[in-house]
């Protein structure tokens, strides 16, 4: 499994990226990781998750999962992320690099 | 202003393949444009039931939302006896509250410190106490507002936000607050919590301000100008509470933000933009100074953390034209175009225009003021002679384009920003 991160936005207006290929990282990790994807369901997640105005420094997320013959795409609002995609985003963020 | 007034002004005749320069942006996904924003989830009766049966918590909420409603902005005399809305109506002097929220996404979180407690002990606490206090100091000492809603608003914050939140920001209501890098290790953190700052937090408390003045759309031109008022107001409230003219101001937005780690100064520097930080991890701030560096970007809505640094800097050389304290002219000149003439689809061209008319009529015409202000926006590119373009796009106004803006937004357009 692919997953390619960005985070923009938030008071200082920097990007986050993470680009994280399961196989890898450790067995644990990689667990730990596509559980995150199933548990949030992402494949089902709309494409575009829109708060209904763009709130003032909020973070935007966009995130593409790659897993055999599928891909998918989701661009989110902070303020329109589901409970269920929140660890997963978390997660994410605490792999990514700045800049 | 009325507002369908602003959005027809803004909607322009473009070359194909150009949206309106009024709509939003692409990058934005329009899947959810039209609709009416957040607060009127619950509708106006449902709110005015809770506000009069609710617990006090319940109650309090919901005339915090019914006050901001847009429906309802000009007809708060429809509210009067709901219970509660007197007391606010007629508090004097500053209200503040401070929350909890015990590092969880609840807000407000757990009452920590009300007006008038004694401090905490909590530094994050007593930060947003005290800076708050002092933005809203900053307001009604100078520029005599009664706080963010210039109807005596309480200013409620809560701090201790989530886990790891590398963020401050206004909810529409109220300020949050992380903690910044306080779950890793202190040999990787590279923000602290993000009330160290004094002009974050009243960067965060104008966005409430504009929100209930110019209303700024949080995309594009308008919004990198929504950006830069925030900067403004938010680095005028530290050089008071400093006590520093323009001279002697350092102008850096969120000093003391980074840890020792970085290799930077602050997020921001409006005396010199793009040199706030250029550091191994978090890349180089990237910040125009000038219209000629303008970023056209498709993330961050069209780069609005971005380029702030051009209206941020034509600011700072007003200011340092005049020299002084920044915020009794220059600030001035800023605060009376934020409360009656920038509109919100207003872009720079607009804001150099207004702001020097107003030099004008504040000071007289070719006053020194007057003559700052021509230099701050000459200094970033930008004529204080110039035509709107339409937050930041070329065109001009069209009739079709202005009716598809109406009907777009009959109620004359999206919320400048929920903050």
């Amino acid at each position: 499994m692919r997953i390619e991160f960005e985070r923009f936005g938030g008071f200082a207006g920097m990007r986050l990226r993470a680009t994280v290929q399961t196989e890898t990282l450790p067995a644990a990790q990689a667990q730990e990781i596509e559980a995150l994807v199933v548990a949030a369901d992402f494949f089902d997640v709309p494409p575009n998750l829109s708060a209904p105005q763009p709130a003032a420094d909020r973070f935007q997320y966009e995130v593409t999962v790659t897993d055999g013959e599928r891909c998918h795409t989701v661009r989110a609002d902070e303020t329109a992320v589901p409970v269920t995609l929140q660890p997963l985003l978390r997660r994410l963020t605490r792999m990514a690099t700045r800049n | 202003m009325t507002v369908s007034t602003a959005g027809m002004r803004s909607a322009g005749m473009r070359p194909a393949g150009m949206r309106p320069a009024g709509m939003r942006p692409a990058y934005m996904r329009s899947a959810c444009m039209p609709q009416h924003h957040v607060h009127c989830f619950i509708p106006p009766h449902m709110l005015k039931e809770i506000a009069e049966r609710g617990s006090p918590a319940q109650r309090d909420r919901a005339l915090k939302t019914l006050l901001v409603s847009e429906q309802l902005r000009g007809q708060r005399e429809a509210l009067t006896g709901l219970p509660g809305l007197a007391t606010r109506a007629l508090a004097v002097g500053k209200q503040r509250n401070v929350y909890d929220a015990e590092n969880g996404s609840t807000l407000p979180g757990r009452l920590v410190r009300a007006e008038d407690a004694a401090a905490t002990g909590d530094l994050a606490v007593d930060e947003a106490y005290d800076g708050s206090g002092a933005t809203y100091d900053l307001y009604h000492d100078v520029y005599e507002r009664n706080s963010i809603d210039n109807a005596g608003m309480r200013l409620d914050s809560s701090v201790h936000y989530q886990q790891g939140y590398d963020n401050a920001f206004w909810d529409g209501q109220q300020m949050v607050y992380g903690d910044g890098d306080e779950d890793l290790p202190e040999t990787e953190r590279l923000f602290n919590r993000f009330t160290i700052a004094l002009d974050i937090i009243a960067h965060e408390l104008t966005h409430g301000v504009t929100q209930y003045e110019a209303k700024l759309a949080y995309w594009d031109q308008s919004g990198a100008l929504n950006e830069s008022i925030s900067d403004v107001f938010g680095s005028l409230v530290r050089q008071r509470a400093l006590g520093q003219t323009a001279a002697e101001a350092d102008w850096i937005i969120g000093a003391g933000l980074f840890t020792p780690r970085v290799n930077g100064v602050g997020i921001r520097s409006m005396k010199a933009p793009g040199t706030a930080y250029d550091d191994p991890v978090l890349g180089k701030d990237p910040q125009p100074a000038h219209m000629r560096d303008y970023k056209q970007v498709d993330y961050d809505n069209g780069g609005v953390h971005i380029n702030s640094g051009i209206p941020n800097h034509a600011f700072y050389v007003v200011a340092r034209e005049l020299g002084g304290n920044a915020w009794e002219k220059a600030g001035r000149i800023w605060y009376v175009a934020l409360r009656d003439r920038l509109e919100a689809r207003s872009d720079f061209a607009a804001a150099a225009r207004i702001t020097h008319s107003l030099a004008g009529e504040l000071f007289g015409a070719g006053s020194l003021e007057q003559q700052a202000v021509r230099t701050g926006w000459t200094e970033v590119g930008i004529s204080v002679e110039g035509g709107d373009t339409g937050n930041g796009k070329a065109g001009c106004l069209g009739a079709p384009a202005a009716a598809l803006a109406t009907l777009l937004w009959p109620l004359g357009g999206p919320r400048g920003q929920v903050g």
